[in-house]
């Protein structure tokens, strides 16, 4: 019963990161037919901002609003550089971005090093807390509730506000959404550079559990197509469900038969891919 | 001496990377399905080569035949799924297909070598007296008859009555269909063909290296080779086997040249992707057409 809790508490907080990082992911898909793999770079980059700036001023929320505001803005930058390249064929796409990685990632290198950092929680989460019988880190408890909050937060700007209405119908039908006057490239713009700031957000609240470091870069990313996958192209609320099973999926089976822990994570996208390409909570999507 | 040996090497390694690339020029370029998978297949000829020989003890020629009937087995079990599926859907299921494969060799434990991957892969006798594979030389002759035996193989193909219709499998899979043809049976034979090119070019890495391990199930070596497709022109197998054998030089040269050596690498993507999307055999055309473009505004 103890192994359970404690694994479906790890499960919630990875799902949790998961959830923030892969939703700018699978929105960005929707809008515009891209796999962005320059997105763990985003991510990488907010982590290391957030910490050089946690060291200099101590202070937790200074930092994570540092880590988003770079991301952001680095994610604005290129999407007005290479917005004509990212719409081209797929190939163009994945080279390009993963090309952007490449040089993000090295560009962090080289400025932080190779070693790990950490960020500490703010001092108000520190601690831990009875859950069930067992003393789980506040600092996780928080990140779960946040998820749960913003996850609300965003259903109902989705599926409720009359601008998330705008951004579902970019993702529904482009070309439609153009024709009755809605300007689908400033809606992608704006989504973009939200989805990139959200991604260095998630890199410093990441910070205190999985630390910051090279690598983590793609690890993550590989995770979100899973749950991007999993969730349905381009859905967000398929995003919300599947973060939390990719995450439960990933504890348990880290815990329980590490020898298979890839396995139990991309076997299932490729059964999903076959089986239901829109994916599991997904509506039906042409290409 | 030495350095003479060291460029021998070099050339070897690059014409079995360009060799794979060549191979695939025929799944990416031609049928037009974004792999970023294919890696996995040159890395399983490399383990399953490694494992016949350190595991099963198996004689090197026989280890070689081993390991590339494994990864064409697999990928023979593979590509009648990934044929299903085209566009973002393939590239994702590649991925995923990839990171099962790598997971498994580095979760392995004691029999796949994990992390470290596996060792004292023995490089065969060639049983001629003059020609001595453990030596640079006679190895690289041996890359070279292989790449120059698959080389022809590929152009034959391609010019083939069935390699030409693969550019129509990519431009009208209905209209393909409705004239009587098994779109999804060409996808699997061109996704088998292009893998086993691929497992034939691991296995002799393999033992060049006398080492295999998870770098060549690496789903970034699938990117690498992608982009060498697409540098070299997409249809092409000679621009595609040219500009393969250029990029691992180059990123062998990088590397030994300094630790900025991803971002040069990202850096060749980017450039790449936007000034030459073509690949360089449009090289003259762009420049065509940016002096249009300097022309028009009166800069020239």
């Amino acid at each position: 019963m103890r192994f359970f809790v404690f694994q479906v508490l790890n499960g919630l907080t990875t799902g949790s990161l998961l959830f923030y990082f892969a939703s700018g992911l699978t929105v960005v898909f929707g809008l515009m037919r891209m796999l962005n793999l320059a997105h763990g770079a985003l991510f990488l980059l907010g982590g290391y901002v957030g910490y050089s700036v946690q060291m200099v001023t101590g202070n937790f929320a200074l930092a994570t609003a540092a880590g988003a505001v770079v991301a952001g803005a680095t994610g604005l930058v290129l999407q007005k550089t290479f917005l004509t390249t990212f719409l081209r064929s797929t190939f163009n796409q994945v080279l390009l971005t993963l090309g952007i990685a490449f040089v993000i990632g090295n560009c962090v290198q080289w400025i932080w090093g190779s070693a790990p950092k950490t960020i500490s929680a703010p001092a108000v989460l520190k601690g831990a807390i009875d859950i069930f019988g067992i003393r789980y880190p506040l600092y996780r408890v928080f990140l779960i509730g946040l998820a749960v909050i913003s996850g609300a937060g965003l259903w109902i700007f989705w599926e409720r506000s009359k601008l998330g209405a705008v951004v579902r119908a970019c993702v529904d039908d482009r070309d439609m959404a153009a024709a009755m006057g809605i300007s689908v490239d400033r809606v992608t713009f704006t989504v973009f550079s939200i989805g990139s700031a959200v991604a260095g957000l998630t890199g410093v609240l990441g910070g205190p559990v999985i630390g910051v470091s090279i690598g983590l870069d793609f690890d993550i990313l590989l995770l979100a197509v899973v749950v991007m996958v999993v969730g349905g192209l381009g859905s967000l609320g398929g995003a919300f469900l599947a973060s939390i099973l990719v995450g439960l999926i990933d504890a348990f089976g880290k815990a329980s038969f590490p020898e298979l822990s890839y396995f139990t994570i991309f076997a299932p996208v490729i059964v999903i891919l076959l089986v239901r390409p829109s994916g599991l909570f997904g509506k039906a999507f042409d290409e | 001496m030495v350095l003479r040996e060291y460029w021998i090497n070099l050339c070897s390694q690059a014409l079995l990377y360009a060799t794979v690339a060549a191979g695939l020029v025929l799944l990416v370029g031609k049928t037009g399905l974004p792999s970023l998978g294919h890696g996995v297949f040159f890395g399983l000829g490399g383990y399953g080569t490694a494992m016949a020989i350190t595991r099963l003890g198996m004689n090197p020629w026989g280890a070689l035949v081993s390991g590339v009937l494994l990864s064409v087995a697999v990928a023979a079990c593979f590509a009648p799924l990934a044929a299903r599926t085209k566009n973002i859907g393939f590239l994702t299921i590649t991925l995923a297909f990839g990171q099962v494969i790598w997971g498994l060799a580095t979760r392995g434990g004691e029999f796949t070598g994990g992390e470290n991957g596996i060792t004292g892969v023995m490089r065969p006798s060639s049983g001629l007296g003059f020609w001595d594979l453990r030596e640079a030389t006679g190895f690289y002759y041996l890359t070279l008859a292989f790449a120059a035996m698959i080389m022809l193989a590929l152009s034959r193909f391609s010019s083939s009555p069935v390699g030409l219709s693969l550019v129509a499998l990519r431009d009208s899979p209905s209209r393909m269909m409705s004239m009587g043809y098994n779109v999804h049976m060409r996808k699997t034979m061109v996704f088998i063909i292009s893998a086993s090119v691929a497992a034939m070019s691991g296995t002799l890495s393999a033992i060049y290296n006398g080492y295999v391990g998870p770098s060549a199930l690496d789903w970034r070596l699938s990117a690498q080779l992608m982009l060498a497709v697409v540098v070299g022109g997409a249809h092409s197998i000679w621009g595609a086997f040219l500009s393969g054998a250029g990029l691992h030089v180059l990123k062998i040269y990088l590397t030994g040249f300094t630790e900025r050596w991803p971002m040069v690498l990202g850096l060749i993507y980017v450039i790449v992707v936007v000034i030459l999307p073509e690949g360089l055999t449009s090289f003259g055309s762009q420049v065509k057409r940016i002096k249009f473009v300097f022309l028009d505004r009166g800069c020239l």
